[in-house]
This record gives structure tokens, C-alpha cells and sequence, in this order.
């Protein structure tokens, strides 16, 4: 086992997940649905929090204003890019299963956080929006997936179980 | 044993740099100005003859409707009947595919600005109560004021085309010179960009090399 396999398969599955995302059957069958899993979501918790949020769609309508969730912002590329990873690190089966059910629970827990957290800001301070939507969320998507990763992979380290070391 | 950690570090400065990329990118957009359907409409000219829509905005870039001027231009409105005569017959808005049914269905009133008629048997989805919400809507037609959008329309789908409508005026000319401040266009909210998601990619490469190599696993 080298360096070099995990960078391949690495490669590899991100690829091919990109792939099979973007078939038509599949985005209209699976993410397409999920999308506006997403959307209804939204809407019900920012209800939940004194917001008049309805959701139509990929749309989530609050007042005067709209956020619509397009494929691209459903949590599952960083999630594709996670699993490939947890996938292509040299583990035992039953801890790579591990680890992509904890990433998919906590990506796409934490994007709808975002979601909530972006119609909230667009209600009460849209002139935030764009901050919170180019940069704030961007950034913690990011370290909640590599923070994510480390963690699984030093536990995994540290039981011994990386194959080949 | 000391490992050689250039491909780790090279990897990690590739996925700094795609950060810096992304950052540049998105400071480099104005978003002091948004893609805002507000400045669509008051640089939107109709000429009140014809009915032709004559200006729009050249520098219209909402990503969310790429294909709406070039909708605007080619729809025609009867001025005498109020019906909308043409419209561009390759529009193929997905979000909207019976968009131009439903528009050269429609008449309305040029004398009094009331919607006479909208197609009963529209049924696109995504706007089932667009009829009643039509159908009710009615135009001052002196000065262009929308002065009765319908008070029952309960559309969940159109929260905030209601208020955006009753907020906004036309000109005996043609341009609409009010639209609502405070109506927010809607936003489309990727998680994350092509450019930061390969950052992503490679910062999580770069950990797990990391991870590997303080195990005595490298790419030997």
C-alpha cells in the first residue's frame, strides 16, 4: 500500500461520482428530490423560528424574497468529495462505512443549518447575504469536511487499522 | 526514517492557491449590485404604440433567468387588446416551460387594464393559481399602477410576487419607474463554487497523505 493508491482511487472516485451525479436519470430520480427535501426543510425550520417560509419547489419563499436551492447547493458535492475520500484511505470496510454515514449525517445536517441560517439572514438582513453566502458558509463547509476527515482518519490511525502501514 | 513530504506539500500549497483563486473570484464580483429583477425592470422600456418591448438593460446578467431578455424582446403585446401576440417560440426556460402558453392566452382590457381572460387549463406545475392570481389582477390604465392584485391569492409558491406587483408602476410611456425597495429578487444559494469545492478536493487529499505519512505511508 502506498501514498499513491489513495491518491488515485482518490481521484478516481470523485470522478465517478461526479459522474454519475450528473446522469439525467439520476439528478431527476435522486437529487433533483432531495433538492427540494432540502427546500421543504428550510422552510419548516425557519417557520419553527418565526419566519413566514413556504416552500415551493427548489424555492424557499419568506416574505418579499426567495432562496432557490439549485442542484449545486444541496451538500452533495462536498459530500462526494468526503466520501471519495474516506473510501480511497486505506481502512477496514466496516470503518470507511463508518465514516461515510457519519460525513453524510453531519454534511447534510450542517447544510441545512446553512439553508436556515441564509433564509434568516435574508429576512432580517439581506444586504448580509452575499457575505454569508460567498464566504462565511463556503469556509465552514470546508472545515466541517476536513475537520471531519481528520478526525475519522486520526481514529482510525490511532486503533492501528490504516492497511499497509 | 524521514519521509519525503514534497507531494504533501506541493498538494497543500495547490489547495491554498485554489482558496486564493476562489477568494479573488468572489471579491472580484460586485456584489454591491445584485442580479436584482428591480434593475431589470425600471431600465425596461415598453413602446406604448406597439407594445413592443424596445430597451433593456445590456449588462443584464442574472444568472437565474439567462434567457430572460432575450424573452423580453421578442414578446409582442396588442396595444388595442391588450393580448400578448407573440412570443419567442424557441424559448425553452425549464423553469417555465409553458411560460408562452400561458402568455399568448392572455388578454387584457387596454381600456380599463383588467385581465379579461387567462387560459383555464393551464396547468403548469409550480403555478397552478397563476389563473386566479391573473384573472384578478387589475391595471389602472391611465398611469399604469397596479391597483387590484387579488387579496385572497394564497399562492405559497408566490409569496412575493403579490407585493411585488402591487408595488409597482408603469408610465403612461411605457417605463416602470417604481418597483418595491425592499422586494428581494430571489437568490440562487450553491454550497459552494467549481473552484472552492477543488480546493476541498485537495485540502482533503493533502490530509490524508498527512495522515498517511505520519503512519510511514508515502507515495513511494
Amino acid at each position: 500500500m502506498s501514498g499513491r493508491r489513495f491518491l488515485l482511487l482518490f481521484v478516481v472516485y470523485v470522478a465517478a461520482g461526479g459522474f454519475v451525479l450528473s446522469l439525467p436519470w439520476v439528478e431527476q430520480s435522486l437529487v433533483a428530490p432531495w433538492t427540494r427535501l432540502n427546500a421543504r426543510g428550510t422552510a419548516a425550520i425557519a417557520r419553527v423560528l418565526g419566519i413566514d417560509a413556504e416552500a415551493h419547489g427548489a424555492d424557499v419563499f419568506y416574505g418579499w424574497g426567495s432562496l432557490r436551492i439549485v442542484v449545486g447547493c444541496n451538500g452533495v458535492e462536498a459530500l462526494l468529495i468526503l466520501t471519495s475520500a474516506v473510501l480511497a484511505f486505506p481502512a477496514p470496510w466496516r470503518q470507511r462505512a463508518l465514516g461515510v454515514t457519519a460525513g453524510t449525517v453531519a454534511i447534510l445536517g450542517v447544510n441545512l443549518v446553512r439553508l436556515v441560517n441564509l433564509v434568516v439572514v435574508a429576512k432580517v438582513a439581506p444586504t448580509w447575504l452575499p457575505v454569508f453566502h460567498v464566504y462565511v458558509w463556503q469556509v465552514l463547509i470546508v472545515l466541517v469536511a476536513v475537520s471531519l476527515f481528520l478526525t475519522w482518519g486520526t481514529y482510525v490511525a490511532r486503533r492501528g487499522r490504516i492497511a499497509g502501514a | 526514517m524521514r519521509h519525503d513530504t514534497r507531494p504533501l506539500r506541493a498538494v497543500l500549497a495547490g489547495s491554498i492557491l485554489t482558496f486564493a483563486l476562489a477568494g479573488r473570484l468572489a471579491w472580484s464580483v460586485d456584489s454591491s449590485s445584485p442580479p436584482d429583477r428591480s434593475s431589470f425592470a425600471t431600465a425596461t422600456v415598453v413602446n406604448p404604440t406597439t407594445g413592443e418591448i424596445t430597451a433593456i438593460p445590456p449588462n443584464f446578467t442574472n444568472t437565474g433567468a439567462p434567457d430572460r431578455s432575450s424573452f423580453a424582446t421578442a414578446t409582442v403585446v396588442d396595444p388595442v387588446t391588450g393580448q400578448v401576440t407573440s412570443t419567442p417560440s424557441a424559448y425553452t426556460n425549464t423553469g417555465a416551460p409553458d411560460r408562452s402558453s400561458f402568455a399568448v392566452a392572455t388578454s387584457v382590457d387596454a381600456a380599463t387594464g383588467q385581465l379579461l381572460s387567462a387560459p383555464a387549463n393551464y396547468t403548469g406545475t409550480g403555478a397552478t393559481d397563476r389563473f386566479t392570481f391573473a384573472a384578478g389582477t387589475t391595471v389602472t390604465a391611465s398611469t399604469g399602477e397596479l391597483t387590484g392584485p387579488p387579496t385572497s391569492y394564497t399562492d405559497t409558491g408566490a409569496l412575493n410576487r403579490f407585493g411585488a406587483a402591487s408595488s409597482t408602476t408603469v408610465t403612461a410611456g411605457g417605463q416602470i419607474t417604481a418597483v418595491p425597495e425592499d422586494w428581494q429578487p430571489s437568490t440562487i444559494v450553491p454550497a459552494m463554487s467549481t473552484v472552492v469545492a477543488a480546493g476541498l478536493a485537495l485540502l482533503i487529499l493533502a490530509a490524508g497523505l498527512w495522515l498517511l505519512a505520519r503512519r510511514g505511508v508515502t507515495l513511494e
